[in-house]
């Protein structure tokens, strides 16, 4: 018995297990639907406690109107029902029930199962299969533009994805356009620009990766509200990708709106964006293609019927298939005539040779080649007329299907170009010429011969006269004036009309000439004179014997020959002042190595025999002079060895120049450290410290060099070391651009005021109690001017003197 | 009288045209320690008349050492080192160039014309004495002399 009680309520524990457990909604219905219980999964399907349903009629819950909730009957009808219910707080659930009558006959059981996500997602995949299926009719339809398939697109995007606006943009130059556009937005419509730095697609094009589409969900949720773009668009979702046309970003496609979206884009939405961008990408590509075909053919057509350009095509044979006006018109025959002549056997080219040219190029042209030739008629009446000719294959999938040969019309240029040509290697003439008459005979020449003037003359203004003396002219205009050389034409004084132009400046013509009143040449048969003012140092004269105007083109050639003949005449002038100083400083030069030669011999000999015989007079009779005597002879000795110290000063002073070393990269560290060995000795004596920073290289003779630190090094330990301090002396130096800046300074008594520039004259000492020749710094200066630097004397509120001086920085840089 | 007297005097050729450097020289030798004749000519041609014991220099010795002069009347001292360079009797002889030149050229030219040593002369008569002194010291003692 108790087993029994024991196993029975086991039973029902069992069977309430089962109940609670159970994944599908299971309601306990009496008759009549009454809800009597509910487990687990029923509260959450429906959406309510089991409080909140027992009790409650089942047909209450059932939002649908006439939805069969009858459960006695279905539980008979064995069959399953769709029931949408109303849960509270949340969207309506759909439910499959289905209802059976319990083992006890008297109470019912309804079996749920929520299948509103399930319901869900198959609505989601119909509507992408729809929408893509839109968008492949919307872009394969053929009647249809570009335009309307991209606003159909959109209009697809916008109602697919619940959006309020879609539209395309273009990115050009930091701003964005819109191109199309649909909406209702005051900033979104087509033609409407925005800066780039305000718009949403920056982000997407900036963007670069697999995942070229951006989303936002809600401005507020990216707090991007601060932003430039939310600002002037407003937009709190945004969804858009960039369109990419050939390998370039071209724009985006987006969709967005002005209320934030609930839930997140999916993956999907994305793949849609992704693809109106592929397609608008490729679409775009396509489209500018076309237009620049269809830009290329009417081009095409343009040429063809141009009237500059003569064309034919020919055939694969070569023979005539087409020809335009130009070229018809050129032989004066009917194109009918001429099609399906061989070219070259055309009135066009009328000499063998012209043929053979042309029937070569045609060859080669089926070949796949273009040919340049140039062909020259000679028509009736005797001016040549030359034509540039061109033959080229035309292809198409890399089989020549026709020749196109073009011929045009070039003499005039080729005439031009001649005479450039000529005017320029003549003038290259000029560059050798080194005298102002041979420079004049050129320029004349060149008038004569390539300008077609034969009366040409040139003047060069001699300053101290104010007068322009004729320096050269060709034969026809010395004829002209009637004298025997350019030399004698008339000069052009102060007062003459030529004077006043060359004083003026300007070019003039004069066209009366004959009948002006003029000194400078009064029959001369001259009507027209053309006249240029070489700057400030002479004059070329063009002149004629017909009253005429000079055309632009001759005019241009002429000043041009002006120009080239003023810099020819600036040269020359240029070149003998630098000749004359050349040679006076050779003379100069010579006469300081002649002095160096004769002080090293000739002057040091008196002064030798001076000094050596009052010295030996000294020591044979000094026991019989008075001590008077022989201080007159310390004087005498003492001159005589000044003397020679200040020769061979001189000497030193003019071996900068004969003894001069070439230049070179020169480390300047290494040079003042083997100045300072050679001095060390003196140095030592006078406890001297010397400090150096690091120097920079320099470019330089590095015996030069050191000599100048030397002779700074001494002066420094000199003058210090007499003033009874232990000399210090610093060296410093900074590096520019193109120069080194040394500074050689010292703790003694410093370069009296005044002296600044006297120190570096020779013989001139800061203070004459002190020994020394006074050249040391006059060899200074004299190295570093050869040097191209300066020296000069530095003042600081320090004791003590600072030299400083520059020299050239190495031309390759030396780190 | 020691041994040194007994040994025949060294003969010295000056070839100098300056009386009073000739008179300096005449006086540093006297004072140095070296028992020597000093035989002076006043320019080139005269200096190789005596070289080659020619004219008026018949019989005359030999010269042991030979002191040249470079700026010199008709025949100048690099023109005397040319000729004796090029003859086989005469390029043994010692030969000093005792100069006032500096010029670089004139050492370089000297020694490419095979003088033995070129030496200035110095500014005052001490000098002069001491460069005497050195050269009898060096080349009439230390150094072995080509027989005569």
């Amino acid at each position: 018995m108790k087993e029994n009680i024991r196993s029975e309520r086991d039973a029902d524990v069992a069977r309430v297990d089962l109940f609670e457990g159970s994944r599908e909604g299971i309601l306990v219905h009496d008759e009549d639907g009454t809800v009597l219980d509910a487990n687990e999964a029923a509260r959450s399907c429906y959406g309510r406690s089991a409080a909140a349903l027992r009790e409650r009629a089942i047909g209450d819950l059932v939002v649908e109107d006439g939805a069969a909730t009858d459960v006695s009957t279905l539980a008979d009808q064995d069959r399953t029902v769709r029931w949408t219910v109303a849960v509270p707080d949340a969207p309506d659930r759909t439910l499959d029930v289905s209802v059976t009558r319990a083992s006890s006959g008297d109470q019912l059981l309804s079996f749920a199962t929520d299948v509103t996500q399930q319901l869900r997602r198959e609505a989601t995949l119909e509507s992408n299969q729809k929408t893509l299926r839109r968008l492949h009719e919307i872009v394969s339809a053929r009647e249809q533009t570009f335009d309307e398939k991209v606003e159909r697109l959109l209009g697809l995007g916008r109602d697919w994805l619940g959006l309020s606006v879609g539209y395309v943009t273009h990115t050009e130059a930091e701003t964005q356009t819109i191109e199309s556009a649909i909406g209702d937005h005051d900033d979104i419509r087509p033609g409407a620009k925005a800066p780039l730095s305000e718009s949403y697609c920056q982000h997407t094009l900036a963007a670069n990766g697999d995942d070229s589409v951006r989303t936002i969900q809600s401005a507020a949720d990216a707090g991007i509200t601060d932003s430039e773009e939310y600002q002037r668009f407003g937009l709190s979702c945004y969804l858009g990708g960039q369109i990419t046309v050939d390998g370039a970003a071209y724009g985006t496609v987006c969709f967005a709106d002005t209320e934030p979206r609930e839930r997140p884009f999916t993956e999907m939405e994305r793949t849609f964006v992704d693809l109106l961008t592929q397609w608008l990408g490729m679409t775009i590509e396509q489209r500018n293609q076309t237009a620049a075909r269809n830009r290329q053919r009417a081009l095409l057509e343009s040429v063809f019927n141009s009237q500059r350009t003569q064309v034919g095509i020919t055939d694969t044979e070569g023979r005539v298939v087409d020809a335009n006006e130009a070229a018809v018109d050129f032989v004066g025959k009917d194109p009918e005539e001429l099609a399906g002549e061989f070219v070259w056997e055309t009135p066009w080219f009328e000499s063998e040779r012209a043929q053979d040219r042309c029937k070569t190029a045609i060859e080669r042209g089926l070949q796949g080649e273009i040919t340049n030739f140039e062909i020259s008629y000679e028509p009736t009446d005797g001016t040549e007329v030359v034509f540039s000719t061109n033959v080229r294959p035309v292809t198409s999938d890399g089989e020549v299907i026709h020749t196109v040969i073009e011929g045009h019309e070039i003499t005039e240029l080729r005439k031009r170009e001649e005479r450039l040509e000529r005017l320029s290697s003549a003038t290259n003439e000029l560059l050798y010429t080194h005298t102002e008459s041979a420079v004049a005979s050129t320029v004349t020449a060149i008038a004569q011969q390539i300008i077609d003037r034969p009366i040409a003359a040139m003047w060069s203004y001699e300053e101290s006269e104010d007068t322009l003396y004729p320096i050269g002219s060709t034969a026809a205009a010395a004829q002209f004036a009637d004298v025997a050389v350019p030399k004698e034409l008339p000069p052009m004084e102060p007062g003459s009309r030529e004077k006043a132009i060359f004083d003026a400046g300007e070019a003039v013509v004069i066209e009366d000439y004959q009948t002006v009143e003029n000194p400078a040449a009064p029959e001369v048969p001259l009507r027209t004179m053309f006249c240029f003012p070489l700057n400030d140092l002479g004059m070329l004269c063009v002149g004629s014997p017909v009253v005429e105007e000079f055309a632009e083109s001759e005019r241009l050639l002429l000043e041009i020959l002006a120009s080239t003949a003023a810099a020819a005449l600036d040269r020359v002038r240029r070149e003998s002042e630098l000749q004359s100083r050349r040679k006076e400083l050779e003379r100069s030069n010579e006469a300081l190595q002649e002095f160096a030669y004769i002080a090293s011999h000739d002057l040091q000999e008196p002064l030798r025999m001076v000094a050596s015989y009052v010295d030996l007079l000294e020591t044979e009779y000094g026991d019989e002079l008075g001590e008077e005597a022989r201080e007159y002879m310390d004087f005498a000795v003492d001159g005589a060895h000044r003397m020679q110290d200040m020769i061979n000063a001189l000497l030193q002073y003019s071996r900068v120049e004969t003894d001069a070393g070439e230049f070179a990269a020169t480390e300047t560290e290494r040079v003042v450290q083997q100045t300072l060995d050679a001095l060390q000795l003196r140095i030592d004596e006078t406890d001297t410290t010397v400090e150096t920073e690091s120097l920079p290289a320099v470019r330089g003779d590095p015996d030069q060099l050191g000599q100048v630190f030397q002779n700074l090094f001494e002066n420094a330990i000199r003058y210090a070391d007499e003033s009874g301090v232990d000399p210090r002396i610093e060296v410093r130096a900074t590096r520019e651009r193109e120069t080194v800046t040394f500074a050689v300074s010292d703790n003694g008594p410093g370069i009296p005021a005044g002296m600044d520039e006297d120190v570096f004259e020779i013989f001139n000492r800061g203070t004459h109690e002190i020994e020394g020749t006074g050249v040391g710094l006059a060899v200074c200066r004299r190295i570093v001017r050869r040097h191209e630097g300066r020296i000069w004397v530095a003042r600081s509120s320090d004791s003590g003197a600072t030299i400083k001086f520059t020299l050239p920085a190495p031309t390759e840089v030396v780190e | 009288m020691t041994e040194t007297a007994a040994v025949d005097p060294i003969e010295i050729l000056l070839a100098e045209d300056n009386p009073g450097d000739i008179r300096l020289t005449e006086k540093a030798l006297e004072s140095g320690q070296i028992n020597n004749t000093l035989h002076v000519v006043n320019d080139g041609v005269e200096a190789l008349s005596f070289l080659r014991g020619e004219g008026e220099y018949e019989g005359t010795p030999r010269p042991d050492l030979f002191l040249l002069d470079l700026n010199m009347p008709r025949m100048d001292g690099q023109e005397v080192l040319e000729v004796m360079a090029d003859d086989d009797s005469l390029r043994r002889i010692p030969v000093v160039i005792l100069t006032s030149s500096e010029a670089e050229e004139d050492i370089v030219d000297s020694y490419d014309r095979h003088a033995n040593a070129y030496l200035t002369k110095p500014v005052n008569f001490e000098g002069f004495v001491d460069i005497v002194a050195r050269i009898e010291d060096f080349w009439l003692t230390v150094v072995k002399r080509p027989p005569r």
